[in-house]
This record gives C-alpha cells, structure tokens and sequence, in this order.
C-alpha cells in the first residue's frame, strides 16, 4: 500500500468552504493526513480514526451513535466536564463540539495561545478562531468540555 | 449537514435532503452495461467528486452517504477492482462501499480505525478473490 498521507499542504479552498477563516487569522499545520480525523486530534492522537463504527477505533463501553451525546459522554469518561466558558484558562484543555441537526460533525481542541486547532474531515490541520469554521460544512459549536492537564 | 439513507436491493433511499451543492448527480447516472474503458472513466469522475465534497468530513456516515459515493456502490462489484487498486495507493473511506458491494469484512476488530491496516486488510482480501 502506498503513503497514508500526501504532501499536499495547500488547504485550496480554505477560504472559499469556510468564510470566517477570509481574515486570514488561521494557518495550515500539517499536511493531508488520510490517517485521522477530528476526534483523534483533539484527543491528542495522529494514526488512527476515531468513531463509533466498523470504520473507526471507539473505546470498548463507550456510548454508540453519532449524536452529541454519545461524544459528549465518552469526554466525559474521559475526565472532560461541560464547561459554558470558552475563554482560555490557564492550566485546562478545552474540546468544543460542533453538530447538525444534532449530529456531531467536528470537534476542535485550544491550544495554549488561545486559539484552536483542528483537522479538517481528510484534509489539513489548522489553528483558527473557534467561530471561523462554523457554517454549512461544519455546523454550530454546541458543547464545550474542559479537562485539567 | 448530516444526512442519512439506505441501501435495498440495490436502490439508494436517501431519508434526508441532501446539501444544495450536493446536486443530485444526474449528470453521473450509469448504465449497468457500460463497458470496461467508460466504466473506469466514469468511476474516477464519481470518485473525484466524492473526495472534493467529503473533504472535511470527519465521520463515516456523512461521507458514505454523498450521492457520488452511493453510484460508486450502485456499479456493483464491478468496481472492486478499482476500489481495492485505489486503496493499494492511499487509504481512502472505502470501507463502508467495499461492505456494501461485498458482502464480507476482512478487517480484523482490533484493526478497525488503523486505516492503513483496514486497506492493507482489503487489498489482501482482493488479491485472495484474485480481484487485483
């Protein structure tokens, strides 16, 4: 089998699928990575699919299902509580959620600067403002959870 | 937006509308007769469609469902060929198709979300069925 990942780090179309990011206040921080996606990024991990189904990894016990709830649960297995601040604070890893029509679609992580980081489906890593991602694509943020390191 | 379908006796019944810029790929129906060349040609529009939208979507149901990668499903398994060679290059969201067209699942459980291990798993499985 060939590379997972390609060298590919144009994020084309960027701007264009996500109009909050047209300021400009984001950068790419890794290539196209087929390996993972958002869920395993913000917990930390780079080599496998998180999700609750044939195609992903999904801890043993952890609530089925793509609702908010199922994700909302297993954070919390994972010593992540619900927070309603999303500022940053010191000492503390914050996860948002993002959904539709109540199904999760994306989830990001902050990072020590304040602003956050995510992977994108298939494609790059970028660190952006929370609200620059939300949209058609993606949805609304609808849940954050904070965890101290 | 997440939308959701099924498959039955080879019919997709999508049960939600589908993103706007979806469309509804009928500039990409396809005849059950097409030959070998058309068939290939045909498949790499589909597919290409399929990864330009799926982009950044990051759970499986939401990618399985876009309409190009339902036709891919609606080839049949004339197209395993093609799938498993695409996943000899990279280990593209083939999974769901590869279970829908096949019938079977070569992934060992513990292997599930180690994507390159899942497509190492079908390619494998391919060569066995003397596919690739």
């Amino acid at each position: 089998m060939g590379t997972p990942e390609s060298t590919d780090l144009t994020g084309m179309g960027l701007e264009e699928d996500f109009p909050g990011l047209r300021n400009g206040e984001y950068r790419i921080t890794s290539p196209v990575d087929l390996r993972y996606n958002c869920f395993a990024w913000v917990l930390g991990e780079n080599h496998r699919w998180w999700e609750p189904s044939a195609d992903g990894y999904w801890p043993e016990n952890a609530d089925e299902g793509f609702g908010v709830e199922s994700f909302a649960s297993l954070l919390k297995q994972m010593g992540f509580a619900p927070c309603e601040n999303r500022d940053l604070e010191s000492g503390a890893t914050k996860i948002a959620l993002f959904a539709a029509d109540g199904e999760i679609t994306h989830a990001a992580r902050q990072l020590e600067n304040g602003r956050w980081t995510s992977k994108l489906g298939s494609d790059v890593d970028i660190e952006h403002n929370l609200l620059a991602i939300e949209g058609r694509i993606l949805g609304q943020v609808v849940a954050c959870f904070r965890r101290v390191r | 937006m997440p939308v959701h379908g099924t498959i039955s006796d080879g019919q997709v019944k999508l049960l939600d509308p589908i993103p706007d810029e979806w469309g509804d790929g009928a500039d990409l129906l396809i005849d059950a007769a097409t030959p070998a060349a058309d068939l290939t040609e045909r498949f790499d529009a589909l597919r290409s469609e399929w990864q330009e939208a799926t982009k950044y979507r990051s759970f499986t149901p939401q990618i399985a469902v876009h309409p190009a990668y339902q036709r891919i499903i609606g080839l049949g398994s004339a197209v395993l060929p093609l799938i498993l060679r695409e996943l000899e290059k990279s280990p593209q969201h083939w999974y769901w198709a590869l279970r829908a067209i096949s019938g079977e699942n070569p992934v060992p459980t513990e292997s599930e979300g180690d994507v390159a291990k899942m497509a190492d798993a079908w390619v494998e499985w391919g060569r066995r069925k003397a596919l690739i």
